[in-house]
């Protein structure tokens, strides 16, 4: 196995030593513009704690970090995000159908535990809201499988249109 | 043919066509029928809401139907499945499923029937923490319309009781159980963006043999990042030891922290024992094929692709004595 200290680190991971930044995508333009950028937004909202050692200066993080072999952490995923005070952007909107459902939903779920947030109305609900909200968030992971520049972009990440750009 | 089962709390089943063949799991795919357990709901979305239960809720779903079918499969029996629609709440027209090699049920209830979980050859449980589930919700749902930190508490907190009543006492009949956790590399850590990740293997499971670190049976911590390896904050830590679970005697083998780099990858990889590969770096293999999917860089890619190589090992191995028992037969 090679040193691996002999060769430069590739510089993927600024979230790992800087907590308080996210990085997510932002592709709010046209599916047309080939220009696709992941913008680093240093969030100051609310932090509950700053884990000690972190680097939080916003020098500290590379400017444009080349994807590395590894391909770690391009994508929103699971773990990505902060639990709190983040408004994550979806890079693929939900489809207008099921995010009008999901948002009607929540209205009712909140009328249905007006009165008793403990019955069984109350339950399936707010059931309805977590089978729609999962629905949504299936129905943009399809949405952008179909996307020509996400599909492309997964098989050739190292081209300049695939290039992801902090800030 | 034998099935597995995952139990899947947080995300719904995944749909990708007809039949649903996952692409998540490329080592088994070509031989692999999903079917999604929420096909078997007895109630639709407006029966349920009538008379005030949950998906989650026993009543809502016909475990004889699902029992039927599971054993037709499992019989090589061809069934017309009913399809559960997510989006309308509805029962759509029902689709054929073939009996396939190997056949997953993934779902809310996979464990929950005395009989159908007789039928499973191998169970999975995926065990979310609450911390960890409700940062993957806001995670998921926060830039949805209508929602909030408080609505996503709200639902949350709604299905819980349900959830305790019903779905988690399912983990005790898992032959593995996967645990999400939150880090303990980082102090107070409330980010929930790097997790512990714990694989549970039950013992004395046929076909089934636990992945262990250095010593099998002993008590290990290990951390891997060192005069060897250099690792970057907050770093990676495993551990590997015999425990109970639900009064089983189980393996559990943990990993804190994620991988950055390839390097880092590999010398995991070729200290653990056990793990069923064809080829020296096939784990790595794999969680490079998926470094695109979400987790793939942590404990919850490298324990699903070690169990990944576990089920084809298992499939292998009814395969191979399936095939001796006939010969048998056939000299008798």
């Amino acid at each position: 196995m090679s040193d691996p200290r002999r060769s430069p680190a590739p510089s993927k991971t600024p979230p790992s030593i800087a907590p308080s930044f996210i990085f997510f995508k932002l592709n709010n333009k046209t599916k047309n513009q080939v220009e696709k950028k992941a913008m680093a937004a240093a969030l100051s909202g609310v932090s509950l704690s700053t884990p000690r050692g972190v680097i939080s200066s916003k020098s500290e993080i590379p400017k444009a970090p080349k994807r590395s072999l590894v391909s770690w952490n391009t994508k929103i995923g699971y773990g990505a995000g902060r639990m709190v005070a983040v408004q994550p952007v979806h890079s693929t909107p939900t489809p207008s159908g099921i995010s009008g459902k999901v948002e009607e939903s929540i209205e009712k779920a909140k009328e249905a535990c007006a009165g008793d947030n403990e019955s069984g109305e109350c339950a399936a609900a707010w059931d309805e809201v977590e089978e729609l909200s999962a629905a949504a968030s299936h129905a943009r992971d399809k949405a952008k499988d179909s996307d020509p520049l996400e599909a492309y972009c997964k098989d050739n990440p190292e081209t300049d249109e695939c290039r992801t750009y902090e800030d | 043919m034998w099935e597995e089962h995952i139990h899947e709390e947080t995300y719904q089943c995944f749909r990708r066509g007809k039949g649903g063949n996952p692409d998540s799991n490329t080592l088994i795919s070509d031989t692999t029928t999903v079917i999604c357990l929420d096909d078997y709901h007895s109630l639709d979305r407006t029966g349920r809401k009538e008379k005030g239960v949950t998906a989650l809720d026993p009543r809502a779903n016909d475990f004889d139907l699902m029992y039927e079918q599971v054993k037709a499969l499992k019989d090589g029996v061809a069934v017309e499945k009913p399809i559960y629609n997510h989006v309308s709440g509805l029962l759509d027209p029902p689709e054929l499923i073939k009996p396939p090699k190997i056949l997953v049920i993934e779902g809310l209830h996979p464990m929950f029937d005395s009989r159908v979980r007789d039928l499973l050859d191998f169970s999975i449980y995926l065990d979310i923490s609450n911390e960890v589930k409700f940062a993957w919700k806001i995670q998921r749902d926060m830039a949805e319309r209508g929602h909030s930190l408080e609505s996503i508490k709200a639902s949350i907190e709604a299905r819980k009781p349900d959830f305790d009543a019903y779905i988690d006492p399912q983990k005790q009949y898992a032959d593995a159980v996967i645990e999400v956790l939150p880090t303990q590399l980082i102090p107070d850590d409330n980010e929930g963006k790097v997790l512990r990740v714990k694989l549970i293997m039950k013992e004395g499971v046929k076909y089934f043999s636990p992945v262990y670190l250095f010593d099998e049976g002993s008590t290990i911590s290990w951390i891997p990042c060192g005069r060897k390896l250099t690792c970057s904050y907050p770093g990676i830590k495993f551990a590997y030891g015999p425990d109970s679970y639900y009064s089983n005697e189980v393996s559990v083998l943990e990993m804190d922290g994620q991988f950055d780099r390839l390097d880092e990858l590999i010398y995991v990889e070729s200290h653990l024992s056990n793990i069923s590969t064809k080829f020296y770096g096939e784990v790595t293999q794999q969680m490079l094929k998926h470094a695109d999917f979400p987790g793939s860089n942590n404990g919850t890619g490298l324990f699903q692709t070690i169990v990944g190589l576990k089920i084809r090992d298992l499939y292998e191995q009814i395969v191979a004595e399936r095939a001796a028992s006939t010969v048998e037969a056939a000299k008798v």
